[in-house]
């Protein structure tokens, strides 16, 4: 039962934790913010399997995480809120051109994060090229071109 | 959540949530701080300012240190100070209540004991002890297998005892 409850409880608090902590800190991942997944990663993993190594227990918890998984998918479907708490919504950025501000600065994005998606993505070269920028709920940017 | 258009652009978009979320965002990071400024204080185990407590003065024959958060599993100590020895002593008894022992296991005893006796509702420790000293020091490593409050009794066979409570975090 001890593994179940575990698993259910962290995946609860990583994804309130990682809810929390913004769309932007999952899309730009630098080198350093790879290590510090990883450390997470290990810092779970002992709180998950506490002193039980065994083959059973581990099972135990990767059924039960991907069961919540699962189940958390299943509830996005019929619940337009849970969807949104969970995966957050697009936001605009950019709008026929005109720049929202005040959405880059709570979003914490700016205006060199837009072009960076902006050459990567259309090889685009300035702002005024942008029709519309939307930050994704990945917290990466999309990018629409003006057209012309 | 329905899509909604933008000029040509078909999106689910919600502002109001999205602000709402902001909202929620911000105070998720103060409690974030705050949780690990009770960290740091000790408030969650471990040591820190908060945690580490003891009953009985300076000026008691028995002072008994311990620390008031812990976590399951992970070790932490009871340590008994005795003191007003008297000169012939060469034995001494330390009591803990079994009700609190029920909740751990005991990892290590310095010094080790020379005795364990099962008493009626306490385990007790006798402890071999030089003759001449006026103080010594019993520490209990012990490792909670317990979620929760629990509470026990310690102390000296036919001297002070004390009752504690201790918090134990999952």
């Amino acid at each position: 039962m001890e593994s179940v409850l575990r698993s259910v409880v962290m995946y609860l608090i990583l994804l309130v934790i990682f809810r929390i902590s913004g769309k932007r800190s999952l899309a730009q991942i630098t080198s350093f913010d790879f290590v510090l997944l990883l450390i997470i990663g290990e810092a779970t993993q002992q709180a998950l399997l506490g002193n039980d190594f065994s083959l059973t227990n581990a099972a135990l918890v990767v059924i039960t995480l991907i069961g919540v998984d699962i189940a958390i998918s299943l509830l996005k479907r019929r619940s337009p809120q849970i969807e949104k708490f969970v995966d957050s919504v697009p936001l605009i950025l950019i709008e026929n051109g005109e720049m929202h501000q005040d959405r880059l600065k709570k979003a914490r994005v700016d205006e060199e994060d837009i072009l960076v998606a902006a050459r990567e993505l259309q090889g685009l070269e300035r702002l005024d090229q942008i029709k519309y920028a939307i930050l994704e709920r990945s917290g990466g940017i999309s990018i629409v071109p003006k057209s012309g | 959540m329905t899509r909604q258009k933008f000029g040509e652009l078909e999106l689910k978009h919600d502002l109001k949530f999205q602000q709402r979320a902001w909202i929620v965002q911000r105070v998720g990071w103060v409690v974030m701080l705050l949780i690990a400024a009770a960290a740091l204080l000790g408030i969650f185990g471990g040591s820190g300012v908060l945690n580490q407590t003891a009953l009985g003065d300076a000026a008691s024959p028995l002072i008994f240190h311990y620390h008031r958060f812990g976590r399951v599993l992970k070790t932490t100590s009871l340590e008994l100070e005795v003191s007003e020895l008297p000169p012939d002593t060469n034995a001494v008894r330390v009591w803990i209540s079994d009700d609190y022992l029920a909740h751990l296991e005991i990892k290590t005893i310095t010094p080790e004991p020379e005795q364990v006796i099962a008493g009626e509702d306490r385990m007790i420790f006798v402890f071999a002890v030089a003759p001449n000293i006026a103080t010594t020091r019993f520490t209990f490593v012990i490792e909670p297998h317990h979620i929760g409050s629990i509470s026990g009794i310690i102390g000296q066979e036919d001297g002070l005892s004390y009752a504690f409570d201790q918090f134990i975090y999952p």
